[in-house]
């Protein structure tokens, strides 16, 4: 999240696009609820089906899965047509006003630069125009016909409300509704926020869905500012910190980059020199990376050896390693053992079907979690033969969170230390005791060893207490980071150096236990201003910032929009920024010193970027999922030309005259992810005791299905048998001159627990998003079937 | 002081966290049913079910609508229950929750047939009937039910009954906003019960109409046939004595025990 979870009682508008808030993060209606009653605030919710956060909502709006950037992008249009724009802050805060080169286009769905072959861009067309000083060209008047704002102007032109429409399939006057709602919070004292979710990121072009709604934010004033931003509600309390953390292959801890093995990445000058931009505050990214380096290494670390740089594992170019390359090489039998930490891909992931079939390539395999998952008995599920399986399974029992020590940091990046309860049951340990004792034995093989690959291990820096208990104290000290010199611990990730002297885990975390103490263990309830930004409760990152980019909750002067709306300004008086939150800006520079108005520090560009070049693009364009019921008819490309397609086993295609529907997973209030922990307890398990699907009422006529029968949904990988839950919530859709039905599916159940069902992802495919490769779970084709 | 819980419907997304959290505190066994076509799973209470969340699928003109509401026992001033227990087994605590007392149930059933909102539930094997008793062990302690500290949207409110039923009013004034068809439900029903903000009628979550009383049957019952029944059966058992006493003292028996039932010895 931009912002955070109480801040969203600080909205006039909450547009609800792709999650379902009010099932799967009932507390943001904790917070939704106080700014409708006391602000009157509106909800809207954009989803294909009729949820408990639809019944909650002021409008709702169907859509088909798989089409926000043709919504978003109608938006887009009509915030231009209607010059509905935050327009000082646009043109100050974002990339509006710069120029493009003037070789950028666009025609038939591709930019400039596409190579099919590949099915990759050439980006080059795609820059800013500089000045010979090396400044970038802007048009504070937005006119010249290379500006982004034209250019965006032009790129949305074909969005009108119609075309829109025979997209989404959403009804033409509640489209004219949600519009006219949301785009009103481009009033400069107005401000509205977009929440996220999985909704939004599994399609293969879940990245630039983000996108369309930063776009949106930026042009209508919306982020940076109290009630705004763009909120990702994440999907289990603590992916935030996993994230940070680097649970994802393309980044080190603190959103550093992978090292990929070319001569960008050869040594640890090359990788600065290239992973460094020339302006913005990552400009600090060697003193970020020479830390982490040390925080991993120690005193091995040297400047002599690049500090250790090598021993960092290189990814292979054009090689995947994310969940579905990973799955496709295990199906390759490329790879030969697998940990899984408490993942369930034998239910949670795409393909599942094949991705159990993989699993038996496996030598070995190690899963850690609280109850023996579908993944740790993959070798004993239905249909396999346990004598033909030769993988050796090692199931080791978790502590849950009651039973441990340690922070959380929550979707609104709230780092919160949470206390032990209770005692792990049995022989169940915490995760950190399990990776302390692993690095111990594994530490223990190779002691002694002279063989140069093992230093990696050797010169390891592990400094967590040599008993079996690990101190996690150590451990959050070491992610803040410390002074290799003076043994002090650092105050702020301003403090951290490229020279060696200072260790970091994460420079993101790096003031969270300054000297003076664990800072996320804080339970202060004082709320200066009243906007719920509780600055003294636990530790947000960065720099205990509450809403990120917050320079733009003032105007360019540097005072608020709106008395009601503020979060920081600049007070003359004492020559800094001041006020309810830490600032996102630097504390003494004025609104009227050179760089004053550069909002987005991070940026090299100094302001948000309504432009900005991903894997498909610089602007969001509308392509249909990998599966879709029609054509694309804003273009001839039908599919995100960027998107990796796996022509393997594991990703059979089906096309609509033999699945018809579309299909899209979920989940519900009574079930976590795969079911792996609430399939378990009994209180939960009896809340949804049963698979089924969710088909509308025309549908189920249609086909003589009557609800509470079972019937039978089918795709191109495979096919469950399931209750038909058969409800008013769903209906066809119109799109393009066609009735389109759509089949829900919860994806919570498997073999294993108290109650168990057939599991949806046996139909998804096996591809993924353009630049995350995260899988396309919320659009693919079905079939239904009656069982007699 | 009486204090009472405050539901207010338009606040529910039907998350069940409540259902969850009765089960937690009350200890209570969960109940698996067959697939019943709804997200609604439990149709109706339970002996190891006191509260459940309605879910009502409602078409309209302006396009479908998904109502929830919260149900449990509604602790009423005139509460039918107690009013019919032959054995005084329900009880009201000093705070106004209505309670059974386990040891004194007979499981005779009669509070089953005559409360009007069918919440009391007698389990077939113990011969017990249980029902929601407003947390008493949590109230009593200066806690709130288990159902209304879960609650994440403030959709079940605790405390004093006067104090609820101000926030019910001025709620009332916001909710018809939205909700034109609103009223408050439970201030005057069976005496005054836990109060609710209905969106819509009162049928649409299982609960009779506005403006229900305790039947007079059951009234006549309290106020007038029992107390009468119990002086008719004090008299029977003093007639018995003294018929005893002057055949005691006329015939004094020549074997004893076998007289003596009835603790007069």
């Amino acid at each position: 999240m931009t912002n955070h979870y109480i801040d969203l009682k600080n909205t006039d508008c909450a547009l609800i696009i792709g999650s379902n808030a009010a099932e799967n993060h009932p507390m943001s209606f904790k917070w939704l609820t106080e700014a409708r009653e006391k602000r009157g605030a509106k909800i809207i919710h954009v989803d294909p089906r009729y949820t408990r956060t639809s019944a909650l909502a002021d409008i709702y709006a169907p859509l088909r899965s798989g089409t926000d950037i043709a919504f978003i992008g109608g938006l887009i249009k009509y915030v231009l047509d209607n010059e509905l724009y935050h327009r000082d802050y646009v043109v100050n805060y974002t990339n509006a006003t710069f120029l493009v080169n003037p070789e950028f286009g666009f025609d038939d769905g591709l930019f400039t630069g596409y190579n099919p072959q590949s099915r990759k861009y050439d980006t080059k067309s795609w820059a800013y125009q500089k000045n010979a000083d090396g400044s970038y060209k802007r048009d504070m008047t937005m006119q010249d016909p290379n500006c982004v704002f034209q250019i965006l102007k032009r790129h949305y032109s074909r969005y009108d409300v119609d075309t829109v429409c025979k997209i989404t399939g959403t009804p033409k006057d509640v489209y004219l509704k949600v519009a006219e709602t949301f785009c009103a919070t481009g009033a400069p004292d107005k401000t509205g926020t977009i929440m996220y979710a999985m909704g939004t990121t599994q399609h293969t072009v879940g990245t630039e869905n983000v996108r369309s709604y930063a776009l949106l934010q930026l042009l209508l004033g919306n982020t940076g500012r109290p009630g705004g931003g763009v909120n990702a509600l994440r999907g289990e309390s603590n992916v935030q910190g996993s994230t940070d953390m680097a649970l994802l292959q393309h980044i080190l801890p603190g959103y550093l980059s992978s090292p990929v093995a070319t001569e960008k990445h050869a040594t640890l000058a090359d990788y600065l020199k290239n992973e460094t931009p020339a302006s913005g505050y990552w400009t600090n990214k060697p003193k970020f990376m020479v830390s982490l380096l040390k925080a991993f290494w120690g005193p091995a670390a040297t400047k002599e050896n690049d500090f250790c740089y090598d021993y960092l594992p290189k990814k292979k170019p054009g090689v995947y390693y994310d969940h579905i390359g990973l799955f496709e090489a295990v199906y390759e039998g490329h790879i030969k053992g697998m940990f899984l930490w408490g993942q369930n891909p034998v239910v949670g992931g795409p393909d599942a079907l094949k991705e159990a079939k993989a699993m038996e390539n496996l030598d070995w395999l190690v899963a850690v979690d609280l109850w023996e998952t579908e993944s740790a008995s993959f070798w004993k599920r239905p249909g396999a033969n346990p004598a033909d399986i030769k993988t050796e399974v090692f199931f080791l029992p978790a502590a849950a969170s009651f039973e441990k020590e340690g922070s959380i940091s929550n979707s609104g990046r709230w780092v919160q230390w949470r206390w032990k309860a209770l005692e792990p049951k049995g022989d169940s340990k915490p995760d950190l005791w399990i990776i302390h004792n692993l690095y111990k034995k594994i530490a223990k093989l190779h002691e002694g060893s002279t063989d140069p690959k093992d230093k990696i291990i050797t010169d390891l820096f592990w400094d967590y207490g040599n008993g079996e208990e690990p101190d996690i104290d150590k451990v959050a000290r070491e992610i803040n980071g410390y002074d290799f010199i003076t043994g002090k611990q650092l105050p702020l990730f301003s403090k951290l150096k490229d020279d060696g002297t200072t260790c970091s885990g994460n420079w993101i975390y790096c003031g969270m236990y300054p000297e003076e103490g664990n800072l996320t263990k804080r339970r202060n309830t004082t709320d200066s201003g009243g906007m719920g930004n509780y600055l003294e409760w636990a530790w947000s990152w960065p720099a205990n910032r509450r809403i990120i980019y917050n320079r733009c909750s003032a105007d360019p002067n540097g005072q608020p929009w709106a008395e009601d709306k503020a979060a920081i300004w600049w007070d003359e008086a004492k020559g800094q920024w001041v006020g309810y939150d830490v600032p996102d800006f630097g504390k003494t520079k004025a609104p009227y010193a050179p760089g004053g108005q550069d909002a987005f520090i991070m940026r090299p560009e100094g302001v948000g970027c309504i432009y900005s070049a991903r894997a498909e693009g610089p602007l969001p364009e509308h392509y249909e999922p990998w599966e879709t019921p029609t054509k694309n008819i804003l273009s001839s490309v039908d599919l995100n030309p960027a998107v990796k397609v796996w022509n393997t086993p594991m990703n059979a295609k089906g096309n609509s005259s033999r699945f018809p529907y579309v299909g899209t997973t979920y989940r519900v209030s009574e079930h976590w992810q795969t079911g792996g922990m609430t399939r378990n307890l009994p209180w939960l398990a009896e809340l949804i005791p049963y698979m089924y699907a969710e088909i509308g009422e025309d549908l189920a006529a249609e086909k003589g299905i009557k609800n509470g029968q079972k019937i039978i949904v089918s795709s191109a990988r495979g096919e469950i048998e399931v209750y038909a839950l058969v409800t008013k919530r769903m209906k066809a859709l119109e799109v393009n001159g066609k009735k389109v039905h759509q089949v829900g599916l919860p994806w919570c159940f498997g073999f294993s627990g108290i109650v168990t069902g057939a599991t949806a992802n046996n139909l998804t495919p096996h591809i993924g998003d353009a630049n995350t490769n995260i899988p396309e779970y919320k659009a693919f084709l079905v079939d239904i079937r009656g069982v007699e | 002081m009486a204090k009472t819980l405050f539901i207010d419907t338009s606040k529910c997304m039907a998350c069940r966290g409540c259902e969850v959290a009765c089960k937690n505190w009350n200890d209570l066994a969960a109940d698996i049913r067959p697939f019943n076509g709804s997200y609604q799973t439990k149709e109706g209470f339970a002996t190891q079910t006191y509260t459940i969340v309605k879910m009502n699928e409602v078409e309209e003109a302006d396009g479908i609508r998904w109502i929830f509401g919260k149900r449990q026992c509604m602790h009423c001033t005139e509460a039918a229950c107690m009013m019919v227990c032959p054995k005084n087994a329900i009880q009201r605590s000093p705070e106004g929750a209505i309670y059974v007392d386990r040891d004194l149930c007979i499981g005779c059933g009669y509070c089953v047939q005559n409360c009007p909102f069918g919440v009391p539930k007698v389990d077939n094997n113990t011969h017990k009937m249980s029902k929601c008793d407003m947390c008493v062990s949590r109230i009593e302690n200066g806690l709130t039910p288990a159902c209304s500290k879960t609650c994440p949207t403030g959709a079940i409110q605790f405390g004093e009954r006067e104090d609820m039923l101000r926030a019910a009013q001025v709620r009332l004034a916001q909710v018809r906003k939205r909700f034109p068809r609103a009223t408050i439900y439970g201030n005057e029903e069976a005496g005054g019960t836990v109060l609710y903000i209905l969106t819509e009628d009162p049928a649409v979550y299982g609960l009779p109409p506005h403006g229900t009383q305790v039947p007079w049957q059951v009234k006549f019952w309290q106020y007038l046939a029992r107390p009468v029944g119990n002086v008719a059966v004090g008299a029977s058992v003093l007639l018995l004595l003294v018929a005893t006493w002057f055949n005691f003292v006329q015939k004094p028996p020549k074997e004893t025990g076998a007289h003596v039932e009835g603790g007069v010895k």
